[in-house]
């Protein structure tokens, strides 16, 4: 069992380091998609709605891996994912309670919303630590970020559905 | 007393010990962290830094491979245009070549070296954050870093200033990071013009703007700008970047013109960092 959580950590690692040099390469107009935001995300989704094991877990290694590669006093984005962990689990539960099948649309909006909590969030954080790093810009790049970010959620979605990584119990997955 | 109620309330206290547990082991492990923060990242950068180098480095050759497919139409174009701007260039080498002769001995009388006024420190690009671009080198305080420091190319192009410094890795923030401030000017085409100064200012996402110019400067597009050095934290006369296009707005005081900057991720392999800058 706790090789699961070793995987886990050692992916969020090259996720990281993949972001910070490799994907820097490849930007489209300075805008990368953060990896691990998204594998974090797509832990969050595929996990239980009941269990937090690994939603914690991947919160402290994520969290702690965004703020090494950044200009962040550390545990920022740490206390920022285990609230977000909460919210979309809440948020998960209310759609399994109301319909037993998940769609596409459930997850791209959800990651949508979880994209912009964290960003919107964080800023206000850097509004009281660090105010030359707070931006509340909103313009065309949103775009970019969202779309970009979004792209490769989805081919990890398909990537978790196929495999059926973390399915603990028979969900049923469709399109729409 | 209801046992069903006494069982009810018992695990509700045992949810919000837990919650309280919780937020109070978060808050010292948090704290702790940033008690230890400087050792902790620079460790986790030592330890990073030849695997960023390798993706560093796999990247560039990777993003170089696609896009050759990607620009392939543009590519005859481009060199169309680099040949006639060559031409124009070997032009003036030729008019410079007698003020260099010139110059050549100046420097014989007078011993003066402009090389000698700085004293650079070499340093590769492990990492770059473009949510705040903020580029991270291997050269820190054991190599003689310190906060504020410029970080130029070989090719004397700007990238930024050093930003925070850890032992073994420093942080240098881009010319274009939004909080980035720096004064220019853009001399004029010939001796007699007096140069037009402003600021530029980071627009986030690798760009910058020229900012504080005069409603009745003439700039056009294709000017370049350099470092004025008035702030003091860069020596004058570096290349920031060149004019794209201009907005004048006659409704304000001052035009607001967007540049293409110089320094170039994709060309950011080696950096320098001036640690002796006295200004003239």
């Amino acid at each position: 069992m706790w090789v699961k959580y070793l995987v886990i950590a050692a992916l969020f690692y090259i996720f990281a380091v993949l972001q910070n040099s490799f994907l820097v390469h490849f930007n489209i107009l300075g805008i990368i998609p953060n990896l691990v935001l998204i594998f974090y995300f797509l832990l969050l989704f595929f996990e239980k709605t009941d269990k937090f094991h690994l939603g914690i877990f991947g919160a402290f290694i994520a969290g702690f891996l965004l703020d090494i590669f950044s200009h962040y006093y550390l545990g920022i984005s740490i206390v920022l994912l285990v609230f977000l962990m909460f919210v979309v689990k809440k948020i998960l539960q209310i759609l399994w309670d109301r319909s037993d099948e998940y769609s596409i649309i459930y997850f791209i909006s959800l990651f949508i919303l979880y994209l912009i909590s964290y960003r919107v969030i964080l800023n206000v954080c850097m509004l009281f630590l660090s105010p030359p790093f707070a931006d509340f810009t909103v313009n065309w790049a949103l775009l970019i970020v969202g779309a970009y970010n979004l792209l490769f959620a989805l081919i990890g979605f398909y990537f978790f559905d196929k495999f059926n990584i973390l399915s603990g119990e028979d969900r049923q997955l469709k399109l729409f | 007393m209801n046992t069903l109620t006494g069982v009810s309330i018992n695990k509700k206290d045992n949810i919000f010990l837990k919650i309280i547990g919780g937020l109070v082991f978060l808050f010292i492990f948090i704290a702790v962290l940033n008690v230890f923060q400087n050792p902790i990242k620079n460790f986790l950068h030592i330890v990073s830094s030849p695997v960023e180098k390798y993706f560093w480095d796999a990247g560039d050759n990777a993003s170089v491979f696609f896009a050759s497919f990607i620009n392939a139409r543009n590519i005859a174009k481009e060199n169309e245009n680099l040949k006639l701007e060559n031409q124009g260039l070997l032009v003036e080498i030729t008019s410079l070549q007698s003020l260099e002769k010139e110059n050549e001995a100046l420097k014989t009388i007078t011993a003066i070296g402009r090389d000698q006024e700085f004293k650079y420190v070499m340093a590769g690009v492990t990492g770059l954050n473009t949510a705040e671009d903020i580029i991270s080198i291997n050269k820190g305080s054991a190599d003689g870093i310190l906060a504020g420091m410029p970080v130029i190319s070989e090719k004397k192009v700007v990238f930024g200033r050093v930003l925070k410094v850890f032992k073994n890795f420093s942080e240098v923030m881009l010319i274009s990071n939004k909080s980035n401030v720096l004064n220019v000017k853009i001399p004029g085409s010939d001796e007699a013009e007096v140069p037009v100064y402003g600021v530029t200012r980071g627009n986030g996402n690798l760009g910058i703007y020229l900012d504080l110019i005069p409603i009745d400067s003439n700039i056009n597009a294709g000017d370049v700008l350099v470092t004025s050095s008035l702030e003091g934290t860069f020596p004058k006369d570096l290349l920031i970047g060149k004019v794209q296009e201009t907005d004048k707005n006659d409704l304000k005081p001052f035009q607001t013109i967007k540049i293409e900057p110089f320094f170039n991720m994709k060309e950011a392999e080696n950096l320098f960092v001036i640690t002796d800058y006295k200004t003239r």
